[in-house]
This record gives C-alpha cells, structure tokens and sequence, in this order.
C-alpha cells in the first residue's frame, strides 16, 4: 500500500468513527447534560414553572408561544404523582427518558377533565414488564404512566393566548405540582 | 517528526470530515432523514418511537426535547421559497392557509435559539394572534423593522431560520407531514 493511499485510509476510517460516534453518542451525552441542569433548576420531583427570559437557556429553540413547566422525577423511592390543573385552552404534558426519548404525551382535548392525576411508575416493575401499554386509563381523572426509566422529565405546557395572559397561565402551570405518591 | 506531522494531519481531516458530515445530514443535508416542500423541512421520523439516529442528533445534541407526532408536527425553513437563505437585511412574506391543525405557531430562531429573547413574543407568532384575509389565507411580514399587518421580527444580523409548528394537527398530517400546504415564503425588499 502506498503512503497516500495509507494516510488517506486512516482519515476515512476516523471520520466514520467520528461520524458515527456524534450521531450516537452527542445527543445522550447532551441530554445527561440536560438532565442535571434540570435538576440544578428544579430539584426532584418538584414542578418548576419556567420564565420566559429563562426559557432559552433552560428549552433551547422551546416555543415561545407556550409556558412551559418541568418536573425531574426520581422513582428510586417509589411512584409519583403528577396533579395537573388542565386548563380549557391548549394544554400539554409530555414525559421523556434521560435519553430525550417521549414516552408518554397528552393533551387538554385527550384529557377532558380539568383535574387530572397521572401516577408515574417504573415499567420494570409492571406484571407485564416491557409489553405493558405505555399508560393505562384508569378512572376519568387517574391515569397510570409507565415510565421506561427510574428519571425522568415531566414537561407541561400551555398556550399563551396573548401576552397580557401570561401571569395566568404560568399561575395555572403553577396550580400543579409533581410528588412522590406515598 | 515528518510522520507525526502526517498523522496529525490525517487525524484533524478525519475528525473534521466525520463531525462536519455528521452534523450535515442530521442537519437535513442530502434530505436522507428529511423531507422538503419547497424551502421546508421535515425530519420524518421526529416524535416516532422509530425515530432514527441522525434525527435524534438533529434535536437532542442542540438540547431541543422532540414532541410527539401526535402532537406536533415541526418544519423548519433557512432559505426563501427561491432557495436563498433568509437575509437579516431582508424583507419577507410568508403567506399561506395554515387551518390543517388545532392551531400553530412560527418563531424565528437563530443557531436554535429563539431570536430577540428578551423580547421573546415578538419572535414569535401564533394563529390566535393573527390577522387573516377574507379567504382564510394568513400573511405575515417577516422583518428586522415593524411592519403593519402581522409582524414576525427578526434580528438585525446572523444567520436565522424559521420553525413552525402545528399542534394537534389532523391525522393525514402526522402520517404525510410532507403532503400538507405549507406557506410560500417570498423576498420583498433588501436594505
């Protein structure tokens, strides 16, 4: 093999190791990175309504059209439980992995309560194990999530109609809170 | 020492040439994990349990959580519907029937991040707030001065993109987001 062809295999050879390596490895690394800034911010099961001025920093490119509220959640120690006050306007709440990967997501439409408790349990603890639904439909207002993951994140979003309405509906994202269950 | 100059060398070009055509096909490059409508984009698997490697590197390495598809569907646009990439010094409208979800919205990011932060409403628009003509068609005036009508402000330098978002968009949308009528995004004037 002659020199060029050698020096140019090893430079192939490294950028699809660093090609592959970024598509895989980048995200997860950026999310754990994620994780802990929220943690930081928020605390552990404990519902953090977001500023505006912080939202950049927090939910980079997040629609500034919603308030947003997260929640870490930690099930080493058991379910939790998310009260969510769902308002009449648009509404949203969204459940991820450590790993950015949604696992459960609803809206106010899909609801249709306005007082609605989602317990969040570990999925390897259900009967079913992997083959469980991602929720369960329990009463009207009860729903059982089953989290793929002992952390996570609780995200709840609502609609800001006009800007003069943003202090209610952060006070309605407020008027929910995430707990351990017990 | 000439050998270690070369492989130097060679690992700064791998190195480059694997970050930069990661970061371009995740980015929409080649359209290999994208689908285009005229100057937007969709990444198609975002928000599906199959969403794959370059689509989840587009969003989670900027930090961006995905929505689920049943709840967004997201467009992306750099260029004007004549290919050239949206200019600060620029003038544009972005005209269209956007009535194929609940509702949507359209902000203006730079390097994703929501442009004009501290002001972050006035970087972004939604249907509630919009005016619309007699035939449902929405136009918005996408610009770096105040315009009358609905105004889309953008910064006054860098590059810029814009994002928009259908929520709860009706079910055809979410399994052929590339098939839904997308607004035309036409150069007006330049400084």
């Amino acid at each position: 093999m002659s020199g060029k062809l050698f020096w140019f295999s090893v430079a192939v050879l490294l950028g699809i190791a660093v090609h592959i390596s970024y598509v895989l490895f980048v995200p997860r690394i950026q999310m754990d990175a994620k994780m802990s800034e929220f943690t930081k911010l928020a605390g552990i099961n404990h519902l953090m309504v977001v500023q505006p001025d912080k939202l950049e920093s927090v939910l980079p490119d997040a629609d500034p059209s919603l308030a947003h509220a997260i929640c870490v959640f930690d099930l080493s120690a058991g379910p939790i439980v998310v009260k969510a006050m769902v308002p009449t306007a648009y509404w949203l709440i969204s459940f991820y992995a450590p790993n950015g990967d949604g696992f459960y997501s609803l809206n106010n439409r899909q609801a249709d309560v306005r007082n609605l408790n989602l317990m969040v349990v570990n999925k390897s603890n259900g009967t079913n194990g992997d083959s469980s639904p991602d929720a369960l439909e329990g009463t009207d207002n009860q729903i059982t999530v089953r989290s793929p993951s002992i952390r996570g994140l609780v995200v709840l979003r609502a609609r800001i109609a006009a800007p003069a309405m943003l202090a209610r509906v952060q006070a309605d994202l407020a008027a929910s809170n995430c707990v351990p269950a017990s | 020492m000439f050998g270690r100059v070369k492989l130097a060398i060679t690992c700064l070009i791998g190195i480059a040439v694997g970050l930069i055509s990661a970061r371009y096909v995740a980015g929409g490059g080649f359209d290999l994990v994208t689908l285009s409508q005229g100057p937007w984009k969709t990444w198609t698997s975002a928000g599906l349990n199959t969403m794959d490697p370059y689509t989840k590197a587009h969003f989670l390495a900027a930090g961006r959580l995905v929505d689920n598809r049943r709840e967004v569907v997201e467009y992306e646009a750099r260029s004007d519907g004549a290919g050239s990439p949206l200019d600060t010094a620029c003038s544009y409208s972005i005209a269209g029937r956007l009535d194929w979800a609940r509702w949507w919205s359209i902000s203006v990011s730079q390097n994703g991040v929501i442009a004009a932060n501290t002001k972050a409403r006035l970087a972004s628009l939604h249907s509630g707030e919009t005016i619309y003509e007699a035939d449902g068609t929405a136009i918005i005036y996408l610009s770096s001065q105040p315009h009358t009508g609905n105004w889309l402000a953008m910064p006054s330098s860098g590059d810029v993109n814009l994002v928009l978002r259908f929520y709860d968009p009706a079910p055809v949308s979410r399994a052929h987001p590339n098939t839904m009528t997308l607004p035309q995004i036409t150069r007006e004037t330049c400084q």
